[in-house]
């Protein structure tokens, strides 16, 4: 509690923000990789699909993903044969869904990096013995750490601003599934403003907090690099 | 072919499609000692073909044996960066997030890690090689175009290569960053053991450089041969309608400075030169190449007493072809040497002298000239 605020859903918030990213950043990087390799109508089609969050109403993403992920659901019924709990409702339907949600937010800087960096320095390190994860430690990672920085960036200020996804797939459930912007909704609905104030004005420092930290030490490594 | 042969080389067949361009080799056999030149007009298929004996290509069909190592074998491609190969590339591309010295270290650190205690080039060698102590702290990026190939030339050397594969690695020089790098490939060409393949469309450079020559032309190898072959016959596909010239590797024996000229040998042969500027040709025991036209070389009956001319050479006649409706090209082998010269002689001279094979005459040269 802080002046009076329950400032759990900010905890839950900061939670759900972190995994997804650490998540988009490891699972997004081959599949960035992959992109920026292949050609063509694969591509195009590949491409579209990963931008589909960008222009679809978050509430169809999350129905959708409610549908399947929910009991009778086919990856749902599947889950639960395994014997874990449900995913919807619980902290991992949130990441899941918010995996989704961002992925093009974080997909398309990592594929631009790779783009624009090429095939040639990959090229140079194999010739020089490294082998596929010495070249992308050694080489590649380190030429697009900038991009990296804007992925996960986004990818966090993204997560952090979620609604509608969350909503559909987490529910609003006080403690487990309740995020800062849901809470926020809340205590509008119920008329309590300065509640809403409290969590609004935290939210509005961290984000900048945040970014502050992550421009600033993105500073520093291109003076180091110089 | 014996299984010698087979083994100290780079051979196979390739085939690669690539939209209107397509590349078929053929069966190969390149020499993997000294300098092998790949010679072609652009879009005659070099760089693929270099990239795809490189093992870059994965959509590359056929057959690659490296030294008895099968790199590419039935549809199995070997991994690059297990092949042992360096490549210098048309760019120097260094890596941007690394200063000199570590990129540099970057194939030294990987090779000790792979086979320890194997390391024939030192980093101090190759730092001194290649002048690069005053770089070493620099960032890549502030390097100038000769300063970054020179980067990339000795990243490539210390990663300990079993051969050496360069796509026209002075192509983006200026004419003066070119001159400035050409002596630091001789010394590697004449200094290291280690098979190099030197793609180039420029003549001089392979004149000056190559041991053997790969010519290509529309995607297909028409033929692999020694330089001195290559240049000593009328339809010399080094030059377009140029002059048929024997070229031949020598060594600085003597720099007389009052008489301005330099004394070199070519095995046992004795040849005087016009010393010229610049320190190649002035350090004696120094490898040079030597370019005699075969405008040049006239024949004479025996050793002249009396003659303004400095080289005259007893040679025994080879061959004799037609070169034009007025004369002929005679191939000639100078005494206990390996290397061939050639002569152009009217067909009246040819006539009156009765020229024939196996007879022993005596090649006086007119001017000998040093490439550089």
């Amino acid at each position: 509690m802080f002046m009076g605020v329950d400032l759990q859903p900010l905890w839950i918030s900061l939670q759900v923000a972190f995994y997804t990213t650490v998540l988009l950043i490891v699972l997004g990087t081959p599949l960035a990789l992959w992109l920026a390799r292949i050609q063509g109508m694969k591509k195009a089609v590949l491409e579209a699909m990963v931008a589909l969050p960008l222009v679809l109403p978050p509430t169809v993403l999350g129905f959708y993903l409610l549908v399947t992920l929910g009991p009778g659901g086919p990856i749902g019924d599947l889950w639960a044969s395994f014997g874990f709990a449900p995913l919807t409702f619980s902290m991992a339907g949130l990441v899941i869904g918010s995996f989704l949600y961002s992925l093009p937010f974080a997909i398309q800087p990592l594929m631009n990096g790779f783009e624009q960096l090429g095939q040639r320095p990959s090229e140079v390190a194999a010739t020089l013995g490294a082998g596929p994860i010495d070249r992308f430690f050694s080489v590649t990672l380190p030429l697009t750490r900038r991009h990296y920085l804007v992925a996960a960036t986004l990818a966090f200020a993204h997560t952090m601003g979620e609604f509608g996804v969350i909503l559909m797939i987490g529910g609003n459930i006080p403690g487990v599934t309740q995020v800062a912007s849901i809470a926020i909704y809340d205590h509008v609905d119920a008329l309590e403003y300065s509640q809403a104030h409290v969590l609004s004005a935290i939210m509005l420092v961290i984000s900048l907090l945040v970014l502050t930290i992550i421009y600033g030490v993105n500073r520093r490594m291109e003076a180091r690099f110089k | 072919m014996t299984q010698n042969a087979l083994k100290s080389s780079l051979h196979g067949h390739l085939t690669i499609q690539r939209g209107d361009f397509s590349l078929d080799t053929g069966g190969f056999e390149i020499p993997a000692a000294g300098l092998t030149a790949i010679f072609g007009h652009s879009g005659s298929g070099k760089t693929t073909l270099l990239r795809c004996l490189a093992g870059f290509e994965n959509e590359a069909k056929g057959q690659v044996i490296f030294s008895g190592q099968a790199w590419l074998h039935q549809g199995k491609s070997l991994a690059i960066h297990k092949r042992g190969l360096g490549y210098v590339f048309q760019e120097a591309s260094l890596f941007a997030h690394l200063n000199v010295e570590q990129n540099l270290r970057y194939g030294l650190k990987r090779a000790n890690k792979k086979s320890p205690g194997l390391v024939n080039i030192e980093f101090e060698q190759v730092v001194e090689w290649l002048a690069l102590a005053d770089l070493l702290d620099r960032n890549a990026t502030t390097l100038s175009g000769g300063e970054r190939q020179r980067v990339a030339i000795g990243r490539t050397l210390l990663s300990q290569p079993k051969i050496l594969m360069m796509d026209e690695p002075m192509a983006s020089l200026d004419l003066f960053a070119k001159r400035a790098i050409m002596p630091y490939l001789e010394r590697l060409r004449d200094e290291l053991e280690i098979p190099i393949l030197y793609i180039s469309h420029s003549p001089e450079e392979v004149e000056r450089l190559a041991d053997n020559v790969v010519f290509m032309q529309k995607g297909k190898i028409t033929s692999i041969e020694p330089i001195e072959e290559a240049l000593n016959r009328k339809d010399t596909p080094l030059y377009q309608g140029g002059e048929p010239r024997s070229v031949l590797s020598a060594q600085v024996v003597e720099h007389i400075k009052d008489e301005g000229l330099t004394r070199l040998k070519a095995g046992e042969a004795e040849l005087f030169v016009p010393a010229t500027e610049g320190d190649k040709t002035s350090t004696t025991g120094s490898n040079v190449r030597v370019v005699i036209s075969a405008k040049q070389v006239s024949l004479m009956a025996e050793q002249p007493k009396q003659t303004s001319m400095l080289n005259h050479l007893p040679v025994k006649i080879e061959a004799i072809e037609e070169h034009n409706e007025y004369s002929y090209l005679i191939k000639l082998r100078v005494k206990n040497e390996p290397w061939p010269l050639i002569a152009q002689v009217t067909k009246r001279s040819s006539k009156s002298l009765n020229l024939q094979v196996e007879q022993a005459w005596v090649a006086a040269i007119k001017s000998v000239s040093i490439l550089n």
